[in-house]
């Protein structure tokens, strides 16, 4: 139906005044069959009424529907009205024959080519609608940008009847494989192909970005979200010459096209955080694997230097290298554990099970797991007056004090000291591990708590910096609803680490179970909070 | 630091050449089996080795240790299932050994009549420690404590009196912490699981209830302690329990 409409709606006028001419033709020649056969006169009129309206139909337009309508009557009045081959009327009635005949011819022509614009623009839209089904249909099933994109080029090509081009943005960035862009490069020699059909000169792909100098064509930024996906190239003159209907397909088009990419990219992107997800997820545990059968050898390695390094038989010098060989298996092995920590952290299985552990308890484990520490002697405790209990895994706390201990013994000199505490503040506990060796450079006080981050300038004296320790006590101070912050003392002072655990609000009834010592501790500080 | 634990050493290396009790172990990592052996050698003591549960059993049915070193991660079994086994019969201060996320087992193992326990890794001087502690609570038990006070370095408790002296001085301690002090003198030297306190000072209804037993205890320290953090008295055993050191 389409077909025949726009046939018909593209046909030349040559041929429009051919059919007029003929259907007249046409009608004159019945007209003297009928006379021969001794039909009425009326019937002739309706023979030419009906080859007016058969012009109507097969013609383009209204114009030749009009000019048949007049053409009609002449020729009705030369042959078939007394006097026959003449223009002159000579029967009255015959003027109303002519008024009734026109108006009919010239009332059914109009209806037949409104009724014809109708169907031509009813079709169109079904064919509009159509390809968008057709297009939204393979869309669905294309996977790949550079597929997307050859669909939306045949589908604009088809409506728009002419060839368009597609350049697709490169969103991935400088990160993108080298096969990445080679492909690209072929997009690129694709679209000049696809324009050199349109006699459009573009050698130069680089001349994409300056295509307002051609002004033979036009470009369409595909956006979604403020994000460039992918430009439009096609000839201009499309663009003023196309109808309504077919910039609503080609808008259409594009949207389909946009959310398409749009929806390829977000794939793209969950199918990247799965892979890494899943390679981090074995890096972990490989990691895990690899500490977990350090563990044993390390023990026995521990245990043997320990054995020489209390033997009566060896030089100084030997049990000095014997001593050395247990201290640094020690710290490998807080080393190990730390990985395992962090490995269990990364994996997110840091499962806390929280016990409400007393703060004495905690820095005593501290200080007898530090006691190994080369260098502990330098450390001091300080409790409060108040007995602070705290929901916590007191192994996680331990560790982590442990480290911030190690870290800071580490970074001071032969005859600083580090100074441990905890306080009750705003329903808080606030541990502190504050020495006074040098200051952190400003520059690496945010970094400190990343993932093996040792230090931006790297010192001689940072020899068993991995980094690590810190990135876990972060772990564990946020696993436990608290935070974790470093800063440098004033005056070039030390260096102050402080983390918070949040208490829990106290219950009514663990206050039954207090014993005398505790209310009394109670009445002290709070005596002293008073002082 | 290491000049007093070699005294000691020396001092019990003494006292095993007369008393010469028999050590079972029983561990499946050869390289831990092999430094328990090279320690107890240089020590003097005599031993068996056992790398799985059935050997275990054998070597008790055959020539039942004084003391016995266990690891609970076995090949055939887990050594739990053993020490069940041999409490039935056998009064032999069991040391665990076990790895160190394996803080529920250690708590079964000494809820179900295992005296101590160990860590790997372990240090030498931690395995010695604990065997001279074992050792210890196997004299007294065949000297049968009937004593009617206790008394460690500065702190004396008269257990009839019900009143407990730190250096010299009588201290106020509630009833509660009076009571949780005897009980942990009692059993001086021993791991005491958290478990095993609240049950008997609060009774078996309070279970789990840690909370008022850390409390109770860390006003007990306070009371005892010069400080807290380097207790000379009450030790924590992170994740288990208590100790009262006696020595």
């Amino acid at each position: 139906m389409l077909k025949i409409l726009t046939k018909i709606q593209n046909q030349k006028s040559i041929w429009c005044v051919l059919i007029m001419l003929a259907s007249a033709a046409a009608a004159v020649v019945g007209g003297f069959l009928f006379q021969k056969l001794g039909f009425p006169e009326t019937t002739i009129v309706l023979l030419f009424t009906l080859s007016v309206l058969l012009c109507a139909v097969f013609t383009k337009g209204t114009r030749y529907g009009l000019i048949s309508v007049f053409l009609a009557a002449l020729l009705f009045n030369y042959f078939f009205t007394r006097p026959y081959y003449t223009l002159m009327v000579s029967d009255p009635s015959d003027w109303i024959i002519f008024a009734i005949m026109m108006f009919t011819a010239w009332i059914s022509s109009m209806l037949v080519s409104l009724v014809k614009q109708s169907a031509l623009n009813a079709a169109r839209q079904e064919e509009a609608v159509r390809t968008m089904y057709e297009l939204a249909c393979s869309l669905n099933k294309a996977s790949r940008k550079e597929e997307i994109l050859s669909i939306a080029k045949k589908t604009l090509d088809e409506s728009l009847h002419t060839k368009v081009s597609f350049e697709k943005e490169d969103l991935s960035g400088a990160e993108q494989p080298e096969s990445e862009a080679c492909s690209d490069q072929n997009q690129n020699q694709k679209k000049n192909k696809g324009l050199s059909a349109d006699s459009i000169q573009r050698q130069n792909p680089a001349e994409n970005t300056s295509p307002n100098s051609k002004a033979s064509v036009a470009q369409i930024p595909l956006l979604s979200k403020n994000t460039l996906l992918g430009t439009l190239y096609l000839p201009e003159n499309i663009l003023e010459s196309e109808s309504e209907l077919q910039k609503e397909i080609m808008h259409g088009t594009l949207e389909n096209t946009i959310l398409a990419l749009d929806r390829n990219l977000a794939m793209e992107k969950q199918m990247k955080s799965e892979e890494q997800a899943r390679s981090e997820q074995f890096k972990s545990s490989l990691l895990r694997s690899i500490s977990h059968d350090l563990r044993t050898p390390l023990a026995g390695i521990e245990g043997a230097s320990y054995i020489l390094s209390h033997s009566k038989s060896l030089s100084q010098n030997e049990l000095e290298a014997a001593r050395g060989i247990c201290e640094e298996a020690d710290w490998l092995q807080r080393m190990v554990e730390n990985i395992l920590s962090l490995t269990k952290v990364q994996e997110g299985k840091l499962e806390i099970k929280k016990e409400m552990i007393p703060a004495d308890e905690l820095l005593e484990a501290a200080a007898s797991k530090a006691e190994r520490i080369p260098g502990s002697q330098r450390v001091s405790y300080q409790l409060s007056d108040e007995v602070i209990l705290i929901p916590c895994d007191p192994n996680l706390i331990v560790q982590m004090l442990l480290n911030l201990i190690a870290n800071s013994i580490e970074h001071t000199s032969k005859n600083g000291h580090i100074r441990v505490s905890v306080e009750k503040e705003n329903n808080q506990a606030i541990f502190r591990v504050v020495n006074d060796g040098t200051s952190i450079d400003s520059e690496d006080l945010p970094h400190l708590f990343e993932t093996f981050y040792t230090k931006a300038s790297h010192k001689a004296d940072s020899k068993k910096g991995t980094g690590l320790g810190l990135s876990i006590c972060k772990a564990i101070a946020q696993g436990h609803g608290g935070s974790i912050e470093a800063r440098n003392l004033p005056d070039q002072k030390g260096v102050e680490f402080l983390f918070r655990i949040p208490l829990k609000q106290e219950e009514p009834s663990d206050s039954e179970m207090r014993t005398e010592s505790e209310e009394k501790n109670d009445k002290s500080s709070s005596e002293n909070r008073q002082g | 630091m290491t000049s007093p634990v070699q005294k000691t050493d020396r001092v019990e290396a003494k006292m095993a050449k007369e008393q010469k009790e028999r050590i079972l172990i029983v561990e499946d990592d050869p390289q831990i089996a092999n430094f328990i052996k090279y320690l107890l050698r240089q020590e003097g003591f005599p031993y068996d080795l056992a790398a799985g549960l059935k050997e275990a059993k054998e070597a008790m049915a055959y020539r039942p240790a004084d003391l016995i070193l266990l690891d609970l991660g076995l090949p055939d079994g887990d050594g739990i299932d053993f020490l069940k086994e041999i409490r039935n019969w056998s009064e032999a201060p069991v040391i665990v050994i076990s790895a160190r996320d394996q803080d529920a087992q250690k708590v079964q193992a000494l809820d179900l009549g295992a005296d101590d326990y160990l860590t790997k890794p372990f240090s030498p001087a931690e395995l010695m420690a604990r065997i001279r502690v074992a050792r210890r609570h196997l004299h007294k038990l065949n000297a049968l404590n009937t004593k009617s006070t206790f008394e460690i370095k500065e702190l004396k408790i008269d257990y009839a009196r019900r009143e407990v002296f730190l250096k010299g001085k009588l201290i106020h301690l509630s009833p509660l912490e009076y009571r949780l002090l005897a009980l942990m003198a009692q059993n001086a030297g021993k791991v005491l699981t958290t478990r095993y306190l609240i049950d008997q000072l609060y009774g078996p209804a309070y279970g789990d209830d840690t909370q008022s037993l850390r409390q109770l205890m860390a006003g007990l320290r306070r009371k005892i302690e010069d400080s807290s953090i380097h207790p000379e008295y009450i030790k924590t055993e992170t994740g288990v329990g208590y100790r009262l050191l006696d020595q």
